[in-house]
Protein backbone atom coordinates (compact mmCIF):
# COMPACT_ATOMS: atom_id res chain seq x y z
CA UNK A 1 0.00 0.00 0.00
CA UNK A 2 1.48 3.36 -0.99
CA UNK A 3 1.39 6.28 1.49
CA UNK A 4 -1.32 8.93 1.10
CA UNK A 5 -0.31 12.13 -0.68
CA UNK A 6 -1.74 15.44 0.52
CA UNK A 7 -1.50 18.62 -1.50
CA UNK A 8 -3.23 21.88 -2.37
CA UNK A 9 -5.01 22.15 -5.68
CA UNK A 10 -5.82 25.36 -7.58
CA UNK A 11 -9.35 26.60 -6.93
CA UNK A 12 -10.51 27.98 -10.31
CA UNK A 13 -14.02 28.39 -8.97
CA UNK A 14 -12.87 30.85 -6.30
CA UNK A 15 -10.88 32.93 -8.76
CA UNK A 16 -13.90 33.36 -11.01
CA UNK A 17 -16.62 33.71 -8.41
CA UNK A 18 -15.00 36.59 -6.58
CA UNK A 19 -13.52 38.61 -9.45
CA UNK A 20 -15.65 41.63 -8.54
CA UNK A 21 -18.31 41.41 -11.26
CA UNK A 22 -21.56 39.51 -11.38
CA UNK A 23 -24.63 39.84 -9.18
CA UNK A 24 -25.41 40.33 -5.56
CA UNK A 25 -26.49 37.13 -3.82
CA UNK A 26 -30.06 38.33 -3.24
CA UNK A 27 -30.38 39.27 -6.91
CA UNK A 28 -28.97 35.90 -8.06
CA UNK A 29 -31.38 34.05 -5.78
CA UNK A 30 -34.37 36.09 -6.95
CA UNK A 31 -33.47 35.47 -10.60
CA UNK A 32 -33.08 31.74 -9.99
CA UNK A 33 -36.40 31.57 -8.10
CA UNK A 34 -38.13 33.40 -10.94
CA UNK A 35 -36.72 30.99 -13.52
CA UNK A 36 -37.57 28.01 -11.35
CA UNK A 37 -41.17 29.17 -10.97
CA UNK A 38 -41.65 28.70 -14.72
CA UNK A 39 -41.30 24.95 -14.09
CA UNK A 40 -43.64 24.79 -11.08
CA UNK A 41 -46.75 23.80 -13.01
CA UNK A 42 -44.97 21.09 -14.99
CA UNK A 43 -43.41 19.73 -11.81
CA UNK A 44 -46.77 19.66 -10.01
CA UNK A 45 -48.24 17.72 -12.94
CA UNK A 46 -45.35 15.26 -12.81
CA UNK A 47 -45.89 14.73 -9.08
CA UNK A 48 -49.62 14.12 -9.57
CA UNK A 49 -48.97 11.69 -12.42
CA UNK A 50 -46.38 9.81 -10.39
CA UNK A 51 -48.82 9.37 -7.50
CA UNK A 52 -51.44 8.00 -9.91
CA UNK A 53 -48.82 5.66 -11.38
CA UNK A 54 -47.74 4.50 -7.91
CA UNK A 55 -51.30 3.84 -6.84
CA UNK A 56 -52.06 1.92 -10.04
CA UNK A 57 -48.97 -0.25 -9.87
CA UNK A 58 -48.49 -0.64 -6.12
CA UNK A 59 -51.77 0.32 -4.45
CA UNK A 60 -53.87 -2.23 -2.52
CA UNK A 61 -56.09 -2.79 -5.58
CA UNK A 62 -53.27 -3.44 -8.02
CA UNK A 63 -52.76 -6.99 -9.22
CA UNK A 64 -49.41 -8.72 -9.06
CA UNK A 65 -47.71 -5.95 -7.13
CA UNK A 66 -45.83 -8.49 -5.00
CA UNK A 67 -43.95 -9.58 -8.10
CA UNK A 68 -42.32 -6.15 -8.35
CA UNK A 69 -39.16 -5.14 -6.55
CA UNK A 70 -39.23 -2.48 -3.78
CA UNK A 71 -36.58 -0.76 -5.89
CA UNK A 72 -39.15 -0.11 -8.65
CA UNK A 73 -41.40 1.74 -6.24
CA UNK A 74 -38.41 3.46 -4.64
CA UNK A 75 -37.45 4.96 -8.00
CA UNK A 76 -40.95 6.35 -8.51
CA UNK A 77 -41.07 7.89 -5.03
CA UNK A 78 -37.60 9.38 -5.46
CA UNK A 79 -38.81 11.02 -8.68
CA UNK A 80 -41.53 12.78 -6.67
CA UNK A 81 -38.78 14.29 -4.51
CA UNK A 82 -36.91 15.27 -7.70
CA UNK A 83 -39.90 17.29 -8.85
CA UNK A 84 -41.09 18.72 -5.52
CA UNK A 85 -39.95 22.26 -6.18
CA UNK A 86 -43.17 24.02 -5.27
CA UNK A 87 -44.81 23.82 -1.90
CA UNK A 88 -48.35 23.33 -3.11
CA UNK A 89 -48.67 20.17 -1.01
CA UNK A 90 -46.77 20.72 2.25
CA UNK A 91 -45.67 17.49 3.87
CA UNK A 92 -45.46 15.56 0.59
CA UNK A 93 -41.68 15.70 0.46
CA UNK A 94 -41.36 14.50 4.08
CA UNK A 95 -43.66 11.56 3.37
CA UNK A 96 -41.60 10.63 0.31
CA UNK A 97 -38.45 10.63 2.45
CA UNK A 98 -39.90 8.21 5.01
CA UNK A 99 -41.35 6.17 2.13
CA UNK A 100 -37.89 5.89 0.53
CA UNK A 101 -36.44 4.82 3.90
CA UNK A 102 -39.10 2.13 4.14
CA UNK A 103 -38.55 0.86 0.59
CA UNK A 104 -34.78 0.91 1.01
CA UNK A 105 -35.14 -1.31 4.05
CA UNK A 106 -37.61 -3.59 2.21
CA UNK A 107 -35.09 -3.88 -0.62
CA UNK A 108 -32.27 -4.74 1.78
CA UNK A 109 -34.39 -7.40 3.49
CA UNK A 110 -35.86 -8.57 0.22
CA UNK A 111 -39.30 -8.49 1.83
CA UNK A 112 -42.26 -6.18 1.29
CA UNK A 113 -44.06 -4.59 4.24
CA UNK A 114 -47.42 -4.05 2.52
CA UNK A 115 -49.31 -2.47 5.46
CA UNK A 116 -46.57 0.17 5.74
CA UNK A 117 -46.50 0.67 1.96
CA UNK A 118 -50.28 1.07 1.84
CA UNK A 119 -50.34 3.68 4.58
CA UNK A 120 -47.67 5.72 2.76
CA UNK A 121 -49.55 5.53 -0.53
CA UNK A 122 -52.75 6.62 1.22
CA UNK A 123 -50.89 9.54 2.80
CA UNK A 124 -49.46 10.61 -0.58
CA UNK A 125 -52.93 10.51 -2.12
CA UNK A 126 -54.49 12.45 0.72
CA UNK A 127 -51.91 15.19 0.85
CA UNK A 128 -51.76 15.71 -2.89
CA UNK A 129 -55.51 15.56 -3.49
CA UNK A 130 -56.79 17.76 -0.70
CA UNK A 131 -55.23 21.21 -0.89
CA UNK A 132 -57.54 22.40 1.88
CA UNK A 133 -56.15 19.93 4.41
CA UNK A 134 -55.10 22.03 7.42
CA UNK A 135 -51.43 22.27 8.35
CA UNK A 136 -52.04 20.52 11.69
CA UNK A 137 -53.56 17.50 9.95
CA UNK A 138 -50.64 17.36 7.51
CA UNK A 139 -48.20 17.53 10.40
CA UNK A 140 -50.01 14.69 12.19
CA UNK A 141 -49.73 12.49 9.11
CA UNK A 142 -46.03 13.26 8.66
CA UNK A 143 -45.35 12.67 12.39
CA UNK A 144 -47.28 9.39 12.32
CA UNK A 145 -45.22 8.07 9.43
CA UNK A 146 -41.98 9.22 11.07
CA UNK A 147 -43.06 7.31 14.17
CA UNK A 148 -43.72 4.23 12.04
CA UNK A 149 -40.21 4.53 10.61
CA UNK A 150 -38.69 4.77 14.11
CA UNK A 151 -40.61 1.71 15.28
CA UNK A 152 -39.53 -0.31 12.27
CA UNK A 153 -35.91 0.76 12.82
CA UNK A 154 -36.09 -0.23 16.51
CA UNK A 155 -37.56 -3.59 15.52
CA UNK A 156 -34.67 -4.07 13.08
CA UNK A 157 -36.77 -3.34 10.01
CA UNK B 1 -8.52 27.80 11.44
CA UNK B 2 -10.35 31.01 10.61
CA UNK B 3 -14.07 30.76 9.83
CA UNK B 4 -15.05 31.45 6.25
CA UNK B 5 -16.83 34.70 5.44
CA UNK B 6 -20.58 34.29 5.53
CA UNK B 7 -22.58 34.59 2.31
CA UNK B 8 -24.56 37.79 2.76
CA UNK B 9 -27.40 39.06 0.54
CA UNK B 10 -25.13 41.89 -0.57
CA UNK B 11 -22.15 39.62 -1.34
CA UNK B 12 -21.22 39.79 -5.01
CA UNK B 13 -20.73 36.55 -6.90
CA UNK B 14 -19.80 36.18 -10.54
CA UNK B 15 -20.82 32.92 -12.17
CA UNK B 16 -20.99 34.32 -15.70
CA UNK B 17 -17.71 32.85 -16.88
CA UNK B 18 -18.12 29.43 -15.32
CA UNK B 19 -18.31 26.34 -17.49
CA UNK B 20 -20.84 24.20 -15.65
CA UNK B 21 -21.79 20.60 -16.28
CA UNK B 22 -25.18 19.29 -15.18
CA UNK B 23 -25.82 15.54 -15.06
CA UNK B 24 -29.19 13.90 -14.44
CA UNK B 25 -31.01 11.07 -16.14
CA UNK B 26 -34.31 12.80 -15.38
CA UNK B 27 -34.89 15.56 -17.95
CA UNK B 28 -37.04 17.55 -15.54
CA UNK B 29 -34.25 17.34 -12.99
CA UNK B 30 -31.89 18.76 -15.62
CA UNK B 31 -34.36 21.56 -16.38
CA UNK B 32 -34.56 22.45 -12.69
CA UNK B 33 -30.79 22.61 -12.29
CA UNK B 34 -30.38 24.54 -15.54
CA UNK B 35 -32.92 27.18 -14.49
CA UNK B 36 -31.26 27.59 -11.12
CA UNK B 37 -27.72 28.06 -12.42
CA UNK B 38 -28.93 30.25 -15.31
CA UNK B 39 -30.58 32.46 -12.72
CA UNK B 40 -27.23 32.78 -10.98
CA UNK B 41 -25.83 34.11 -14.25
CA UNK B 42 -24.11 31.02 -15.64
CA UNK B 43 -23.98 31.18 -19.44
CA UNK B 44 -22.08 28.06 -20.39
CA UNK B 45 -24.03 24.97 -19.38
CA UNK B 46 -23.50 21.46 -20.69
CA UNK B 47 -26.39 19.09 -19.94
CA UNK B 48 -25.72 15.38 -19.78
CA UNK B 49 -28.45 12.76 -19.48
CA UNK B 50 -26.18 10.05 -18.07
CA UNK B 51 -22.96 9.50 -16.23
CA UNK B 52 -21.44 7.94 -19.33
CA UNK B 53 -22.26 11.00 -21.43
CA UNK B 54 -20.75 13.20 -18.72
CA UNK B 55 -17.55 11.16 -18.73
CA UNK B 56 -17.24 11.59 -22.48
CA UNK B 57 -17.70 15.36 -22.18
CA UNK B 58 -15.26 15.62 -19.28
CA UNK B 59 -12.60 14.02 -21.46
CA UNK B 60 -13.14 16.71 -24.11
CA UNK B 61 -13.22 20.04 -22.26
CA UNK B 62 -12.47 21.78 -18.97
CA UNK B 63 -15.21 22.57 -16.46
CA UNK B 64 -15.33 24.74 -13.37
CA UNK B 65 -18.19 22.97 -11.60
CA UNK B 66 -20.06 19.68 -11.94
CA UNK B 67 -23.54 19.21 -10.49
CA UNK B 68 -24.58 15.61 -10.77
CA UNK B 69 -27.47 13.49 -9.63
CA UNK B 70 -26.22 10.67 -7.44
CA UNK B 71 -28.53 7.86 -8.53
CA UNK B 72 -28.56 7.14 -12.23
CA UNK B 73 -28.65 3.97 -14.29
CA UNK B 74 -25.27 2.97 -15.69
CA UNK B 75 -22.44 5.13 -14.39
CA UNK B 76 -23.99 6.89 -11.39
CA UNK B 77 -22.94 10.14 -9.71
CA UNK B 78 -20.77 8.43 -7.10
CA UNK B 79 -18.90 6.46 -9.75
CA UNK B 80 -18.53 9.54 -11.94
CA UNK B 81 -16.94 11.50 -9.07
CA UNK B 82 -14.70 8.60 -8.16
CA UNK B 83 -13.59 8.15 -11.78
CA UNK B 84 -12.80 11.87 -12.03
CA UNK B 85 -10.67 11.85 -8.89
CA UNK B 86 -8.79 8.66 -9.64
CA UNK B 87 -8.35 8.71 -13.39
CA UNK B 88 -10.07 11.79 -14.79
CA UNK B 89 -8.29 14.02 -17.31
CA UNK B 90 -5.87 16.57 -15.83
CA UNK B 91 -8.06 19.55 -16.69
CA UNK B 92 -10.98 18.21 -14.62
CA UNK B 93 -9.45 16.02 -11.96
CA UNK B 94 -9.89 18.57 -9.18
CA UNK B 95 -13.08 20.19 -10.44
CA UNK B 96 -15.61 20.76 -7.62
CA UNK B 97 -18.31 18.10 -7.74
CA UNK B 98 -21.64 18.60 -6.00
CA UNK B 99 -23.66 15.41 -5.74
CA UNK B 100 -27.42 15.83 -5.62
CA UNK B 101 -29.67 13.15 -4.26
CA UNK B 102 -33.36 12.70 -3.56
CA UNK B 103 -32.61 10.08 -0.92
CA UNK B 104 -29.44 8.33 0.12
CA UNK B 105 -29.89 4.60 0.34
CA UNK B 106 -28.35 2.88 3.33
CA UNK B 107 -25.98 1.01 1.04
CA UNK B 108 -24.87 4.29 -0.59
CA UNK B 109 -23.82 6.16 2.55
CA UNK B 110 -20.23 4.88 2.41
CA UNK B 111 -20.08 5.46 -1.36
CA UNK B 112 -21.19 9.06 -0.86
CA UNK B 113 -18.44 9.53 1.73
CA UNK B 114 -15.73 7.84 -0.31
CA UNK B 115 -16.37 8.98 -3.88
CA UNK B 116 -14.41 12.21 -3.64
CA UNK B 117 -17.27 14.67 -4.21
CA UNK B 118 -17.02 18.04 -2.48
CA UNK B 119 -20.53 18.12 -1.10
CA UNK B 120 -23.82 16.26 -1.09
CA UNK B 121 -27.00 18.27 -1.68
CA UNK B 122 -30.38 16.86 -0.72
CA UNK B 123 -33.30 17.39 -3.09
CA UNK B 124 -35.66 19.09 -3.56
CA UNK B 125 -33.26 21.59 -5.07
CA UNK B 126 -33.60 25.19 -3.94
CA UNK B 127 -31.57 28.10 -5.34
CA UNK B 128 -30.47 29.09 -1.83
CA UNK B 129 -29.04 25.66 -1.04
CA UNK B 130 -27.25 25.37 -4.38
CA UNK B 131 -25.71 28.85 -4.19
CA UNK B 132 -24.66 28.32 -0.56
CA UNK B 133 -22.87 25.12 -1.52
CA UNK B 134 -21.19 26.70 -4.56
CA UNK B 135 -20.08 29.60 -2.36
CA UNK B 136 -18.86 27.22 0.31
CA UNK B 137 -16.88 25.10 -2.16
CA UNK B 138 -15.37 28.23 -3.72
CA UNK B 139 -14.22 29.52 -0.33
CA UNK B 140 -12.95 26.24 1.04
CA UNK B 141 -9.29 25.48 1.23
CA UNK B 142 -9.31 21.76 1.77
CA UNK B 143 -6.24 19.71 1.10
CA UNK B 144 -6.58 17.17 -1.69
CA UNK B 145 -5.87 13.65 -0.48
CA UNK B 146 -4.77 10.86 -2.75
CA UNK B 147 -4.37 7.29 -1.58
CA UNK B 148 -5.05 3.79 -2.85
CA UNK B 149 -8.55 3.82 -1.43
CA UNK B 150 -9.56 7.49 -1.68
CA UNK B 151 -8.90 10.51 -3.85
CA UNK B 152 -10.63 13.82 -3.22
CA UNK B 153 -10.95 16.71 -0.80
CA UNK B 154 -9.95 15.89 2.78
CA UNK B 155 -13.05 14.50 4.46
CA UNK B 156 -11.94 15.41 7.97
CA UNK B 157 -13.26 18.92 8.27
CA UNK B 158 -15.98 18.59 10.86
CA UNK B 159 -14.08 20.58 13.44
CA UNK B 160 -14.87 23.64 11.39
CA UNK B 161 -18.57 23.11 11.92
CA UNK B 162 -21.25 23.56 9.27
CA UNK B 163 -20.96 26.13 6.48
CA UNK B 164 -21.40 29.71 7.70
CA UNK B 165 -25.00 30.69 8.23
CA UNK B 166 -26.19 27.12 8.73
CA UNK B 167 -27.43 25.63 11.95
CA UNK B 168 -25.89 22.23 11.18
CA UNK B 169 -27.70 18.93 11.11
CA UNK B 170 -25.22 16.45 12.50
CA UNK B 171 -24.97 15.75 16.20
CA UNK B 172 -21.17 15.90 15.95
CA UNK B 173 -21.04 19.35 14.32
CA UNK B 174 -18.98 21.71 16.40
CA UNK B 175 -19.49 25.42 16.64
CA UNK B 176 -16.83 27.61 15.06
CA UNK B 177 -16.73 29.68 18.24
CA UNK B 178 -15.18 28.01 21.27
CA UNK B 179 -16.96 30.31 23.73
CA UNK B 180 -16.48 30.58 27.48
CA UNK B 181 -16.52 27.66 29.87
CA UNK B 182 -19.99 27.18 31.30
CA UNK B 183 -18.95 25.28 34.43
CA UNK B 184 -15.99 25.79 36.76
CA UNK B 185 -12.87 23.72 36.15
CA UNK B 186 -12.57 20.49 38.13
CA UNK B 187 -10.36 20.70 41.21
CA UNK B 188 -7.36 18.37 41.52
CA UNK B 189 -9.27 16.37 44.15
CA UNK B 190 -12.17 15.87 41.78
CA UNK B 191 -9.84 14.76 39.01
CA UNK B 192 -8.08 12.34 41.41
CA UNK B 193 -11.39 10.91 42.56
CA UNK B 194 -12.31 10.11 38.97
CA UNK B 195 -9.25 7.88 38.76
CA UNK B 196 -9.46 6.35 42.24
CA UNK B 197 -10.22 2.61 42.24
CA UNK B 198 -13.50 1.83 43.94
CA UNK B 199 -14.83 -1.37 45.38
CA UNK B 200 -17.68 -2.88 43.46
CA UNK B 201 -19.87 -5.63 44.83
CA UNK B 202 -21.01 -8.14 42.23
Amino acid sequence: MSPARRYHVPNRLRAMLFDGGGKQVNEALADAEARLSTLAEACDTTVRNLIVEIEAAFGPASRGRERSSPRDLYDLVARIIDSSISQTSPGLFEICTTFCDLLDSCQEQNRWDWPAVDVHIAALRLLSADASLPATARLRIVSGLAQLRRRRAEAGG
Amino acid sequence: MTPRPKMLPSTKVNLEKLDVMLVDDNSQGLDILAQVVSGFGVRSIVRCASGDEARTQLLKGAYDLVLTDAQMPGLDGYELASWLRHSGPDQNRFVPVLLITAHTRHSDVARARDCGANYLIAKPVTPKTVLERIYWVAREDRIFVESDSYAGPDRRFRREGPPPGMAGRRSGDLSVAVGHAETPNLSQDQIDSLMKPTKVSI
